[in-house]
């Protein structure tokens, strides 16, 4: 069409590099699929109610969800296999991942913290096989480390 | 809102600090970015120089308001004036306001860059951006929702085998004929950082080029943008949408 030249010189953003607007959002077109895949079964899990395993455990809790979706999104991995979620007894929410011999497992707790256990050898009589701890909230790019030796084999 | 223009050549790294020092009472924060730009600007000029051997590095500088409402953005081909909603009033967002206050910042960058002997800006584009967030739970829940959201959505499929995406991103681009210019608009499902809300994000932005950079030109040509983004926003989406937004931008 004869008018293409003059419309593609108006239309700058196509090959843009860097983004003129202002504002803190994850767009998911841009995401992994495994974060998709992640946040799609967040999303399952938010319609669990109180005392979704029998024992009295309450729904999965906004601070937990939050804390979680907000880690997802805003890890630049697109090499990770989705990990398992499920909800944690006491209002939490769990991600576990299993790549070869290592596992990595985060619990992401009301009070915003994040708890995770390193399985690093899968010999679990060893002394050095596991390894655990708990992160403040916002953390995101120490858990980024550790996904990042999770996959590094 | 803001302006491109034909890339400052004399533009060097120091002169976004003597640019800073002159709005740093209003602006005390700064930030340095990726430039916008197409790709085959985005590497280090080096040998090619004048003087040889001077080192260009492209970047973007962001110059930000006390309040965090208000943001500048500086490189060597653009000044842009981004606002972000929920200041004192919701009447301090409206173009009506809003534009005035760009000319103002515009003149004072244009005055430090003839004053630098940086050379004259010549203005190639006048843009209007209007970005606005729906956030799951209002107006929508799923995406199989979108039709309520989008006319020009159907969600259809031909068999019916697909359920319903999990995420959804639009970009569709329209010719504006007079003045020379394009509306692009761009629907993307997306998750707000600070609290982890799942949104829909609808980014219209319009941009035409002036007659000529003459503040005249640069108003008319804003202006019309900013039209274009108006009535394709109400083009673009439901009635629905319309009411929950208020239909204003």
């Amino acid at each position: 069409m004869s008018t293409a030249p003059a419309f593609s010189m108006v239309t700058p953003s196509m090959k843009r590099f860097g983004q003129s607007q202002w504002s803190t959002v994850t767009f998911l077109d841009a995401m992994a699929p495994w974060v998709l895949e992640t946040l799609s079964r967040i999303d399952e899990l938010k319609g669990l109610g109180d005392n979704w395993d029998g024992y009295g455990s309450p729904r999965i809790q906004t601070r937990a969800l939050t804390q979680a979706i907000k880690l997802v999104v805003s890890l630049d991995l697109q090499d990770l296999p989705a990990p398992v979620v499920s909800p944690v007894a006491g209002g939490a929410i769990g991600f576990h991942w299993r790549v070869g011999t290592r596992e990595l497992e985060l619990t992401f707790l009301p009070n915003e913290q994040i708890e995770y256990l390193k399985v690093l050898d899968q010999d679990l009589e060893r002394d050095d096989a596991l390894q655990a701890g708990v992160l403040p909230p916002n953390r995101g790019p120490e858990v980024g480390r550790m996904l990042n030796w999770l996959i590094a084999l | 809102m803001g302006v491109h223009f034909d890339r400052l050549e004399s533009w060097t790294l120091p002169h976004f600090g003597l640019f800073w020092n002159r709005i740093r009472e209003e602006f005390p924060k700064a930030e340095v970015r990726p430039p916008i730009a197409a790709k085959e600007w985005m590497s280090f000029e080096y040998g090619t120089t004048d003087p040889p051997g001077e080192l260009r590095i492209p970047v973007r500088y962001w110059f930000i308001s006390h309040d965090n409402m208000r943001l500048i953005q500086v490189q060597n081909n653009l000044f842009l004036h981004n606002w972000r909603r929920g200041g004192k009033s919701e009447s301090s967002s409206h173009y009506e306001d809003l534009r005035p206050i760009f000319e103002k910042e515009w003149l004072r960058f244009s005055d430090f860059v003839k004053q630098e002997k940086i050379g004259t800006p010549r203005v190639s584009l006048c843009e209007v951006t209007y970005i606005n967030h729906l956030e799951r739970g209002v107006g929508w829940q799923t995406m199989a929702d979108l039709p309520d959201v989008l006319p020009c959505w159907s969600g259809k499929t031909a068999e019916g085998y697909l359920p319903s995406p999990n995420a959804v991103a639009i970009r569709a681009f329209y010719r504006m004929k007079e003045p020379d210019g394009s509306l692009e608009i761009a629907l993307q499902s997306a998750v707000r950082q600070p609290d982890a809300k799942e949104i829909i994000q609808l980014t219209l932005t319009g941009r035409c080029r002036p007659a000529s950079s003459d503040e005249k030109d640069l108003i008319s040509g804003l202006n019309a943008a900013r039209e274009w983004v108006v009535r394709g926003f109400t083009d673009f989406t439901s009635p629905k949408i319309h009411n929950i937004w208020g239909r204003t931008l």
